[in-house]
């Protein structure tokens, strides 16, 4: 090994264990080291080494000597998520200043801040429904209200304990501490989960229930012509369940005829009716008010299909 | 007390007052050091020293061209050097002084 390959080898290796300091100072320390080291050589016998120790050690000591703060580990590099969130905060804080002054405010955030107590109010709430969801065990839909055991006064209670509670919570400042502000967090991760849930449910049964008890497939759907009569024996032509057509001089014998037409039904319709009135030419009458669903009709059919009228 | 720590307190100084009579380079410095008595001072410490005291300001640097080998790079005290040299020798004495007393006060002078 020739002294200029020692020594360039030993400053690479010297350069190499200050890799942590900051380019400027690193090469201030080294860009005569060389020269130095050639100084040391050719003033003694001995590999560089044997003379200095490693690089390592003389670097340790360059950088003692030199008063350079250094040898800590890096910083943490900014990784993926944490620029994720930087420009899901820079996204927000834009949207945040243009969406503001549609609502009349200098930023959109300062016009939710004054929609926070409603939050907590409506927080108080869902906690007030998880709450009894958890406790009740009466096995009763507990509806809008957080009942226990379908009690309406024990609802009023937890509700307004659990909104006085969550205003409470509110005003004071959030918790500093990881443990309590992770758990506030998922808390209110879970309620905004069950208000979405709640709403849905309360959504969908809402929607159903004016048609929840209509039976489509009633029994006897497939009974085509059927008379009803009233007590008196009398062929009723007002009940429009069907575009059955009467003839108004109407008796039974009439009302056989008319029902000659078997594929009448009970379904309803202005336009069979025309159509049907176009062809008889004689006067329809049809109840004016009567609904495919139309109960009475309903009731009246299956009255009379088990208690037959006496001919 | 482990006097690798003193030193490194001292070691401008030190170098400082090895230059005050004459010039010398690293490696020189080095050897001075060591024959008045500092043995445990190291290459890379009087290296980093006089590249600390160059850039503060306190040396000059020359380059005198060797017959047998490299160029060598000698080290000067200028102005700011020889007053640094002196305000630190003060503060030398007066510590050395401090802690001699101390110790004499404790009967610990060996």
């Amino acid at each position: 090994v020739n002294a200029t390959d020692e020594i360039a080898g030993y400053v690479d290796a010297v350069r190499a264990a200050l890799a942590d300091l900051p380019d400027g100072v690193r090469a201030e320390l080294t860009d005569d080291l060389a020269e130095h080291l050639g100084e040391v050589l050719a003033d003694g016998d001995g590999t560089l080494e044997d003379r200095l120790g490693t690089p390592q050690a003389y670097a340790a000591e360059l950088r003692a000597a030199a008063g350079v703060v250094g040898g800590f580990p890096d910083p943490p590099a900014p990784d993926r998520w944490a620029r994720l969130r930087q420009t899901v905060r820079t996204n927000l804080a834009a949207a945040d200043v243009r969406v503001g002054p549609l609502l009349g405010y200098p930023t959109a955030g300062e016009f939710l801040r004054l929609l926070r107590p409603a939050w907590w109010v409506l927080r108080g709430y869902l906690a007030a429904m998880v709450l009894a969801a958890v406790l009740d065990d009466s096995g009763q839909p507990t509806g809008l209200l957080p009942r226990i055991g379908g009690s309406e006064a024990v609802a009023v209670l937890l509700l307004a304990a659990c909104i006085l509670g969550s205003v409470w919570l509110g005003r004071r400042p959030p918790p500093r501490a990881p443990l309590p502000r992770y758990a506030l967090h998922a808390a209110t991760v879970v309620l905004i989960l069950v208000a979405v849930g709640g709403f849905a449910n309360a959504d969908s049964s809402s929607r159903g229930s004016a048609y929840e008890d209509v039976r489509y497939d009633n029994p006897y759907g497939g009974i085509q012509d059927v008379f009803v009569y009233d007590a008196q024996g009398r062929l009723l032509t007002g009940c429009g369940c069907s575009t059955r057509t009467v003839r108004r001089s109407g008796s039974a014998t009439a009302g056989a005829r008319a029902a000659g037409s078997r594929r009448a039904g009970w379904t309803p319709g202005p336009t069979r009716a025309a159509r049907r009135t176009r062809r008889t030419g004689s006067r329809k009458r049809r109840h004016p008010r009567c609904h495919p669903l139309c109960r009475l009709c309903l009731l009246l059919r299956g009255y009379h299909l088990r208690f037959p009228p006496l001919r | 007390v482990d006097p690798t720590q003193l030193l490194k307190g001292v070691l401008d100084l030190a170098v400082l007052a090895v230059l005050r009579d004459s010039d010398g380079y690293g490696y020189d410095i080095l050897r001075r050091l060591r024959a008045a008595g500092l043995d445990d001072v190291g290459d890379a410490s009087v290296y980093g020293t006089l590249r600390r005291l160059f850039n503060a300001g306190h040396l000059t640097t020359y380059v005198v061209p060797s017959d047998s080998g490299p160029h060598r790079k000698y080290y000067a005290l200028n102005a700011t050097g020889r007053e640094e040299l002196r305000t630190s020798g003060k503060v030398w004495h007066g510590f050395a002084s401090t802690m001699d007393a101390l110790l004499r006060e404790r009967g610990t002078t060996a």
